[in-house]
């Protein structure tokens, strides 16, 4: 047992240091030295109150009762994280550009600004709420009571003390009201940062995760199982636990309604909304946060099994287990440990109350309170009272009321002992807000008077399954579970239209969603939406594609600066006020008041708007004009052109980068062409340069013939030799040209027969005999017979071989010329290598020296076109031709023809 | 890979994330097997979620380089200019 004493000093120490916290750094921010506030590691650790005093003592005890089922309430969050680029990215993006100041703003603002649908769900937030922070409360004063109790003495008894004097939940929820008017509601600021309160709980965030931490680490490692192993090892020991640990009854439909539950609660429980998407500074928080809190969500859950089994083995059975963090570390008599779990679950209480009574606060002043001052003492309010200061005031009673709330709940509550189920009666509250607000973002055809319907039914659905229940264990009212409402057995609140044997909150979920969703959609497709929904929801949906800022305005027309200033003046404050219009001042060009156009019209209730909320702005705003709203279809046609602009301008884009790869196909296409053609132009030149020779020669010898007379026979027969060679060489020539362009063209005669190149290269080397003779070169013969054979036109095979060889003998320059010949046979080739000792070929013309129009020795004999018409005659065999060169050092062939069968 | 395909992925991260632990794939994992005396389904349940995080973590950060996703919209109804890049 502690001393009271002790824990009273050490909580209030604890508290002074978190007000001291808030102070100072709100000093900062007003300095404008906020960058650390906004950090996304702050901001992360601010996400995690969600991790309450419920989920801190209760997940134990969850995990002691139910097994794994407490892993939803932390793995639906993460889900939702891990997902942050699909809903919540959406979500901060449209408040950021709506100045939105909380979850009822938020759906108010997509249902066409409806006060009305404001005011429910603040209504249904607050009594969800209620509920909660009272739980928060019974946790502390419990946890006290534990703590500094003898042991043994029982507990339940003496937890709630007779005077609230003498009550500790009292004094908690006391210092919570101080705080928070000090912290909570200093400003009415456009954007609804607080940054004392934020920092506050960014440290109470480690201060429970270290507290659960440790009692974790020191329970893992000091307690054992009965056979001796690691505490865990007592699950499978003992069947009851090995059963609880892995698929107890009801495990499937619990864990996925739980895992729904979770996932939507970390969007739609106020307070959560407010940390998560109306206080975060920057967008980029949420991509840090994205990991980050699942991690911090892991880290706090990991040691929840081991505390436990823990309590479960070693403390006398019917002991609480909400309170295992505690009484274990206490029964092995350490109870510095004790204290630190306490103060763990101090902070995740204090620091959940902290912000759901902030949140409440803003909704209620807003949505509430504002709407009604407006009907009821309008004339008083238009005269000029300072709004800022009513503002604020409101808020701090609404701060107080809402724990006052809390605090008489909590004190006239004597339902169920175990947290967990009134945290999952809450969870389920506020999973009523879900199917409006994803649907509010995904679908432009929800309307308002489909919201508003389907809120109702899901939320009296919610109410008369789990509250009436509630109410009935704790004696207010009776019958009901037992008979159905009104004595109709079809409407009891556990077994709605004879669904029997449910879980209880698996029923709730089922059938409030089922009334939720289905009027929701049903209404919301039946009914017409006006304009402003209209332009709302399309606002909302395209919030990524829409470039331009909401500038809705009401109509100007009857609007003077003045009027407008001085409302302005009134909700904003001076300052601010002063700013706003300094700045369209400058935009407009002129000095002193800027013009009252649509577009100031919808700055001043865009900023408002983000004080008050944005009913209560177009309110006020439209009171001050006193036009008709006649702007907003307008609008509505100018956002559907702009959408289609875009769109179009997109098309564009990617038709004009079509047309840009098409134009440099083209491009590369012309220049190959513009190639080929020059290369046409140089085969030309070159062909009709060697016509021309043998041409010329021919025609000169001819006319000699002709005019000289008396030629002696001698000289007539040379000249008329001379003739026949040239003509000779004349149709060989053609015969050239003509070769090509038919072996081209693919119909060339061809004959294919089997053969043996071994054969052929013999009788091709035979036939130059003559010519090596006569150009004194040292011809080397290596190539053996083979039987290789196949199939392929042996006479053009011969050609190929003759115009190699022949070259490498024509155009050695050496004194002792020398080719080689030499054949590697394969199993599926057959190649054969000709080599020479001549001049050789420079690596740039290798590639050329096979291309019909190019030729590299403009004396030698013959137009070049020998080795392009091998080309083509082995290409067609399916071989292959190529050379290795160097300048000067000879050259080497290589031909190489595939093994073809006769088909 | 590319910034289009990194978007799916993370669309598609909390639906990987929630067929990972539905109960029909939870179920595979019989309450009998244990791991160091520890049962295998809540080994398998905080593995899956630390491989998740660390998954996200990854995707987060390919996702930040693609800067444009962040660009604050115009405050003006202007198309923007179709690019011609030459």
């Amino acid at each position: 047992m502690l001393n009271s004493g002790l824990v009273l000093i050490t909580s209030a120490s604890y508290l002074a240091l978190l007000f001291l916290l808030a102070f100072f750094v709100n000093r900062l921010a007003v300095n404008n030295k906020s960058r650390m506030i906004n950090s996304p590691l702050i901001y992360t650790l601010s996400l995690t109150v969600y991790c309450t005093s419920w989920t801190f003592y209760g997940a134990v005890g969850s995990a002691a009762r139910n097994g794994l089922e407490f892993l939803t309430i932390y793995i639906g969050p993460s889900l939702v994280f891990f997902g942050w680029w699909f809903v919540l990215r959406k979500l901060v993006r449209i408040s950021k550009s709506h100045h939105i100041t909380s979850i009822a703003d938020f759906i108010s603002s997509r249902y066409g600004k409806s006060a009305r649908l404001a005011a429910l769900v603040t209504i249904m937030a607050v009594i969800g709420t209620t509920p909660y922070i009272a739980l928060q409360l019974k946790a502390v004063a419990t946890s006290f009571n534990v703590i500094t109790q003898v042991p043994g003495l029982p507990i339940a008894a003496s937890s709630i003390a007779h005077s609230f004097y003498s009550d500790t939940g009292f004094w908690v929820a006391a210092s919570m009201g101080i705080f928070l008017v000090l912290f909570g509601a200093r400003t009415v600021g456009v954007e609804e940062h607080h940054h004392g309160v934020v920092a506050a709980i960014a440290i109470e965030s480690l201060v429970k995760l270290f507290a659960f931490l440790a009692v974790g680490l020191f329970v893992m490692f000091s307690v054992r199982a009965p056979g001796g192993g690691n505490i865990l090892s007592a699950i499978a020991l003992d069947p009851a636990l090995s059963q609880r640990f892995s698929f107890p009854d009801q495990f499937g439909p619990r864990w996925l309604t739980m895992l729904i539950l979770s996932a939507s609660a970390i969007i739609c429980l106020p307070r959560q909304f407010q940390i998560t998407v109306v206080e975060i500074a920057n967008e980029r928080n949420l991509q840090k946060a994205s990991w980050l809190f699942p991690l911090y969500l892991l880290l706090i859950s990991l040691f929840v099994i081991p505390l436990a089994v823990a309590g479960l083995t070693i403390l006398p059975a019917g002991s609480n287990p909400d309170q295992f963090l505690l009484t274990v570390p206490m029964a092995l008599g350490y109870e510095e440990l004790s204290l630190l779990a306490f103060i763990g679950g101090f902070s995740s209480a204090t620091s959940m109350m902290m912000v759901a009574s902030m949140a409440l606060s803003i909704m209620i002043s807003n949505h509430l309170v504002m709407p009604l001052l407006l009907r009821l003492r309008h004339t008083e309010l238009e005269r000029g009272a300072d709004f800022t200061g009513i503002l604020l005031t409101i808020r701090r009673i609404s701060i107080v009321a809402i724990l006052i709330l809390g605090y008489v709940y909590y004190r006239f509550s004597t339902g169920s002992d175990a947290l967990a189920s009134i945290g999952l009666i809450a969870f389920a509250a506020s999973a009523q807000f879900l199917p409006v607000i994803i649907g509010g973002i995904f679908w432009k055809h929800g309307t308002e008077l489909g919201a508003f319907a389907g809120l109702c039914a899901g939320f009296i659905v919610w109410a008369f399954t789990l509250l009436v229940p509630v109410f009935e264990h704790a004696g207010l009212i009776s019958g009901i579970l037992e008979n159905g409402l009104a004595g109709i057995a079809f409407l009891r609140p556990e077994a709605l239209f004879g669904a029997t044997g449910w879980d209880p909150l698996v029923h709730s979920l089922f059938w409030s969603y089922c009334a939720n969703i289905g009027i929701y959609v049903f209404i919301s497709l039946t009914t017409k939406p006006g304009a402003l929904e209209r332009l709302q929801g399309s606002l909302f949906v395209d919030a990524f594609k829409t470039p331009f800022s909401p500038d809705v305005p009401l109509s100007g027309r009857s609007v003077r600066s003045g009027e407008l200033v001085a409302l302005s003046q009134r909700i904003l404050g001076t300052a601010p006020t002063q700013k706003l219009f300094k700045e369209f001042s400058t935009r407009q060009g002129v000095s002193g008041l800027p013009e009252p156009d649509a577009s100031l019209v919808a700055a001043v209730e865009r900023q408002m708007a983000g004080t008050i909320g944005a009913a209560s702005a177009r309110i006020m705003v439209s009171r001050v004009i006193e036009g008709e709203e006649i702007g907003i279809d307008e609008m509505i046609e100018i956002l559907d052109e702009t959408q289609q602009v875009i769109a179009y301008s997109h098309q564009l884009e990617q038709k004009s980068q079509q047309l840009e790869e098409t134009t440099a196909r083209l491009r590369a296409a012309n220049d190959q062409l513009k190639r080929i053609d020059r290369h046409k132009d140089d085969f030309l030149s070159h062909v009709s340069h060697e016509l021309r020779t043998p041409m010329t020669s021919i025609r000169s010898f001819s006319e000699i013939l002709l005019d000289t007379d008396g030629l002696d026979g001698e000289k007539h027969e040379q000249f008329l030799k001379i003739i026949v060679s040239e003509s000779q060489r004349l149709t060989r020539l053609l015969d050239e040209i003509l070769d090509i362009n038919l072996l081209e063209n693919d119909y060339g005669p061809w004959e294919a027969k089997s053969i043996k190149p071994s054969i052929i290269l013999r009788e091709a080397i035979a036939s130059l005999d003559g010519l090596v003779q006569q150009k004194n070169v040292t011809l080397t013969d290596r190539s053996t017979a083979s039987d290789w054979s196949t199939h392929a036109d042996p006479d053009r095979l011969k050609q190929v071989y003759i115009n190699i060889l022949s070259n490498a003998i024509k155009f050695s320059d050496q004194k002792q010329p020398r080719v080689s010949i030499d054949i590697k046979v394969a199993k599926d080739s057959f190649s054969t290598i000709i080599s020479d000792n001549g001049p050789g070929i420079a690596p740039d013309d290798q590639a050329a020296i096979f291309v019909k129009y190019q030729r590299k020795q403009p004396s030698a004999q013959g137009i070049g076109l020998g080795l392009a018409i091998s080309k083509q005659i082995i290409t067609r065999m399916k071989g292959s031709i190529d050379v290795r060169s160097k300048q000067g050092q000879g050259a080497v062939f290589t031909v190489t023809i595939p093994n073809i069968q006769a088909t | 890979m590319d910034k289009g395909r990194l978007k799916d992925l993370a669309t598609l991260m909390p639906w990987v994330g929630l067929f990972l632990f539905t109960p029909p794939v939870l179920f595979l994992f019989h309450p009998g097997t244990t791991i160091f005396g520890v049962p295998l389904l809540p080994v398998y349940l905080f593995a899956m979620w630390f491989a998740l995080i660390l998954i996200s973590r990854k995707l987060t950060q390919h996702l930040v380089n693609d800067a444009t996703a962040f660009k604050a919209p115009p405050a003006s109804p202007v198309p923007p200019n179709p690019s011609h890049k030459g």
